[in-house]
C-alpha cells in the first residue's frame, strides 16, 4: 500500500484524483481538506480516505501531518486557481499558492521524509503566447498574464529550486485546460453547461451570456489528467515539468455550439462584458510529447463525451435540486 | 509630465539607497524615503553616508538624513501596510518611485524562505496595487530592482541576455524572477509604466558584511588590527561572476527612469567575468598583514550558480551606459571604507 496525500482534495480535480486512485486500488488515500471547505465534490468517498484538516498556509498544520502521516506521494492541487479571483484578491492568491507550497517543501525537510511530490502547475504559466509560438512547449518563455498565473510560475520556479538546493524529489506538471462532471460553474466549459441545463429544464430563459468566444483552448478531459498525474510520480523524472495537454485547441465558441447542439433547444447568446477579462490569452495549444515519451501519457476521452457528461452531471444536479425543495 | 512631487525610495536606509540618494541630491531632485526599522529599534544614527539629523519638524513621523551633499526625510514603514502606502503615494504624488527595499541575500534566503517572500514579492505587491489604485495621471514610474540570481545556473561562457530562462537556485532567485514577474504582469495588464532591472553583483563602500566581497574586507581588517588570526574564512572561490561598482548601477538606475521602456527589462552588467576567488586575491593584496585561507562549509550555499555574467547590450543601446568604475578600485576604496568604519 502506498500512502498518498492530496492537498486540494475536496476540490474538482482532487476529487477525481481520489477516485481514480481508489479504482486504482494499492493506495491509502489521506486528504487534506479545511474545516470550512464543502465536500460536495467527495462525499461518496468519505468513508475510503482519511479526512485531515489543515491549511496550507499554516506551517505548524503542515508540519504536524507530513510528519504524522509520512506519504509516499504528495499530491500538490490546494491553490486558489481561478483567475478572475486573483484580480481583485492578488495576496490571497500569493499567499496560497506561494506560502503554502513553501510550508509544504520546509515540512518534507523537517520530516527528513522520501516521498515523491507532484506540484500541479498550468499552462496559464505561459501566459502571452504568440501564433508562431504554437504548439507550446516546456522550453516556451513565461509570460504570465495574472497574478494567478504569476503566482503558479511561482511555484513551478520554487519546486525547481527545491529540487537544486536539497535534492527533493518532485515533479512539476503543466496541465492545460480541463474539465468534467463537477468542475465548478465559473469555469467556462461548466459555465455554459449549467445554463444549458437551466434553459432545459425551463428555469431560465434561452438566453446564454458568454465572454470572448474567439479565444482557443486545449482542453483535456479531468479524468485522463489526473491518470497522468498519477503516472508523473509513477514515471516522470525528478526535478522536471511536463506538459499534460490534448495536443489540440478548440474555440470557446465551438464548445458553445456543441453544448447548444446537443441540447436540443433554441438558445440565443449573449455578450455579457463582465465575463471578459482585462488579459485574456488568444490562443493556448500544447505539446505533451515530452511526457508521453516519458510515461506513455496521452489523452484518450473525446471532448465530445466530456462535454455529454458535462452536460448531465448539471442535469442531474438541477433535477436533484427541484425534486428537494 | 511634470510632476510636483518629490522622488520616493523604498529600502531608503539601504545600501545602494544611499548612493542612489546621494546622487539625486546632488542633482537638485528632492527625496522622501520608505525604511523598515525593526520593532524596538531607533532610526539609525548613521546610514551610508548619510547622518541621522532629527526629527522632521513639517512631516510627523518623518526622520530628516543629511551628508554634504543635502538632506532628505525617512518614514519608517515597511511595504506591509497597503492602505498606509496608498495614502503614502497619495499625499507625496511622487514622480517616480525607486523601489529597492527587498531582502537581498541569497545566502540568509535558504533559511528564510517566508521571509523572503513576505518581503520582495509580498511587498512588491502591495506598492503595485497601491500605484494602481491611483489615476492614471498620477501614477509614478516604478524602477523595479531585480537580480541576475533570477537566471540561475546556464551554459559557461555565453552571457546571458534578458530573454534567457530563469532557473533560479535560491529562494531570494525565486522571490526575484516572481517580482519581475509580477511587475511585467501588472504593466501589461494596467499599463502601469514600470522599469524592470536585473542588476548583476554590486558592491562598494557601505556594503554590509553578509555579503562575499565586504565580508572578506571586515575579515581583512580584523586581522590588520590584531583582533583576529590571520586566516580568512571563505565558501566556495570558484563562481565566476560580473561585478560592478554601485555608483555605476544607481547610474544605470537614473538613466533608465529618464530613457527606459516601461515593461521592458534591462540587465545591468559589465560582461567582464571575475571569480570570488579572484577578487579576493584583489583584497589580500591590499591588506597590510600576509593572510591565509581556509574553507568554511557554513559559507557554501545549497545550490549556487557557477557563472553568472550579463550582456549589456539592450541597455546600452538604450541609454549609452557603461561602467565607469575599475572595480580593482571599488575593492580598495570599500575597504578602506572598512578600514576607516573601525578607527
Amino acid at each position: 500500500m502506498k500512502k498518498v496525500l492530496i492537498t486540494g482534495f475536496t476540490g474538482f480535480v482532487g476529487s477525481h484524483l481520489a477516485e481514480y486512485l481508489l479504482a486504482e486500488g494499492g493506495y491509502e488515500i489521506f486528504g487534506l481538506y479545511r474545516w470550512r471547505s464543502r465536500l460536495e465534490n467527495v462525499t461518496h468517498l468519505l468513508d475510503q480516505v482519511h479526512l485531515v484538516d489543515g491549511d496550507i498556509t499554516d506551517a505548524h498544520a503542515m508540519l504536524k501531518l507530513v510528519q504524522k502521516i509520512r506519504p509516499d506521494y504528495i499530491f500538490h492541487l490546494a491553490a486558489q486557481s481561478y483567475v478572475p479571483a486573483s484580480w481583485h484578491g492578488p495576496d490571497a492568491t500569493v499567499t496560497t499558492n506561494v506560502r503554502g507550497q513553501i510550508n509544504l517543501f520546509e515540512a518534507v525537510r523537517s520530516a527528513e521524509l522520501a516521498c515523491r511530490i507532484q506540484i500541479a502547475g498550468g499552462s496559464e504559466e505561459y501566459g502571452l503566447v504568440y501564433p508562431d509560438e504554437v504548439p507550446i512547449t516546456e522550453d516556451n518563455p513565461l509570460r504570465p498574464l495574472s497574478p494567478y498565473a504569476v503566482s503558479k510560475v511561482t511555484q513551478d520556479l520554487l519546486a525547481f529550486q527545491y529540487v537544486q538546493s536539497y535534492d527533493l524529489d518532485i515533479v512539476r506538471t503543466r496541465g492545460f485546460n480541463h474539465t468534467g462532471p463537477r468542475r465548478g460553474e465559473v469555469f467556462v466549459c461548466s459555465n455554459f453547461a449549467r445554463q444549458i441545463a437551466e434553459v432545459e429544464a425551463g428555469l431560465h430563459p434561452p438566453v446564454i451570456k458568454v465572454g470572448n468566444l474567439d479565444a482557443t483552448r486545449d482542453f483535456s478531459d479531468v479524468r485522463d489528467m489526473v491518470r497522468g498525474y498519477l503516472l508523473a510520480l509513477q514515471k516522470g523524472k525528478k526535478g522536471e515539468v511536463y506538459n499534460l495537454c490534448s495536443g489540440r485547441d478548440i474555440r470557446i465558441g465551438d464548445i458553445l455550439d456543441q453544448l447548444i447542439a446537443m441540447a436540443g433547444v433554441a438558445i440565443t447568446i449573449e455578450e455579457d462584458p463582465d465575463r471578459l477579462r482585462p488579459s485574456d490569452v488568444p490562443i493556448l495549444r500544447g505539446s505533451s510529447a515530452k511526457f508521453h515519451a516519458d510515461t506513455g501519457w496521452q489523452t484518450t476521452i473525446p471532448f465530445s463525451q466530456t462535454m455529454e457528461d458535462l452536460l448531465n452531471y448539471w442535469r442531474e444536479r438541477i433535477q436533484a435540486a427541484g425534486q428537494g425543495s | 509630465m511634470s510632476r510636483p512631487g518629490p522622488i520616493v525610495v523604498t529600502g531608503a536606509l539601504g545600501f545602494v539607497a544611499g548612493w542612489l540618494i546621494t546622487e539625486l541630491l546632488a542633482s537638485g531632485e528632492r527625496v522622501v524615503g520608505l525604511s523598515l526599522i525593526p520593532t524596538g529599534q531607533s532610526p539609525p544614527e548613521q546610514a551610508g553616508p548619510f547622518r541621522r539629523l532629527g526629527d522632521d519638524s513639517s512631516s510627523p513621523g518623518g526622520i530628516r538624513y543629511g551628508s554634504a551633499v543635502g538632506e532628505w526625510t525617512c518614514f519608517p514603514s515597511g511595504l506591509d501596510d497597503p492602505a498606509a502606502l496608498e495614502r503614502f503615494l497619495r499625499d507625496w504624488q511622487p514622480a517616480t518611485v525607486y523601489h529597492l527595499a527587498a531582502q537581498s541575500s541569497a545566502g540568509y534566503s535558504f533559511p528564510n524562505p517566508q521571509e523572503t517572500f513576505s518581503c520582495n514579492l509580498g511587498g512588491s505587491l502591495n506598492l503595485l496595487e497601491a500605484i494602481r489604485a491611483l489615476p492614471d495621471r498620477e501614477r509614478p514610474t516604478l524602477l523595479a530592482t531585480g537580480s541576475s540570481e533570477e537566471y540561475g545556473p546556464h551554459a559557461e561562457g555565453k552571457p546571458l541576455h534578458e530573454r534567457m530562462r530563469l532557473k533560479p537556485v535560491s529562494p531570494y532567485g525565486v522571490s526575484k524572477a516572481a517580482q519581475s514577474l509580477l511587475c511585467l504582469q501588472y504593466h501589461r495588464s494596467f499599463d502601469l509604466p514600470i522599469i524592470v532591472t536585473r542588476p548583476f553583483s554590486h558592491t562598494g563602500p557601505h556594503h554590509d558584511g553578509r555579503f562575499v566581497f565586504p565580508s572578506f574586507a571586515q575579515q581583512i581588517v580584523a586581522i590588520e588590527r590584531g583582533e583576529a588570526a590571520p586566516v580568512i574564512a571563505v565558501g566556495d572561490l570558484s563562481p565566476r561572476r560580473d561585478y560592478l561598482d554601485v555608483r555605476d548601477v544607481v547610474t544605470a538606475y537614473r538613466q533608465l527612469v529618464a530613457s527606459g521602456e516601461p515593461g521592458q527589462i534591462y540587465n545591468i552588467c559589465s560582461g567582464q567575468a571575475l571569480t570570488i576567488q579572484g577578487g579576493l586575491e584583489i583584497l589580500l593584496q591590499e591588506a597590510r598583514r600576509k593572510i591565509d585561507i581556509a574553507t568554511d562549509p557554513d559559507r557554501c550555499r545549497p545550490s549556487d550558480i557557477p557563472y553568472l555574467v550579463g550582456d549589456g547590450t539592450k541597455l546600452r543601446a538604450c541609454t549609452g551606459w557603461r561602467p565607469e568604475r575599475d572595480f580593482h578600485v571599488t575593492l580598495r576604496e570599500m575597504l578602506d571604507w572598512v578600514r576607516k568604519e573601525h578607527s
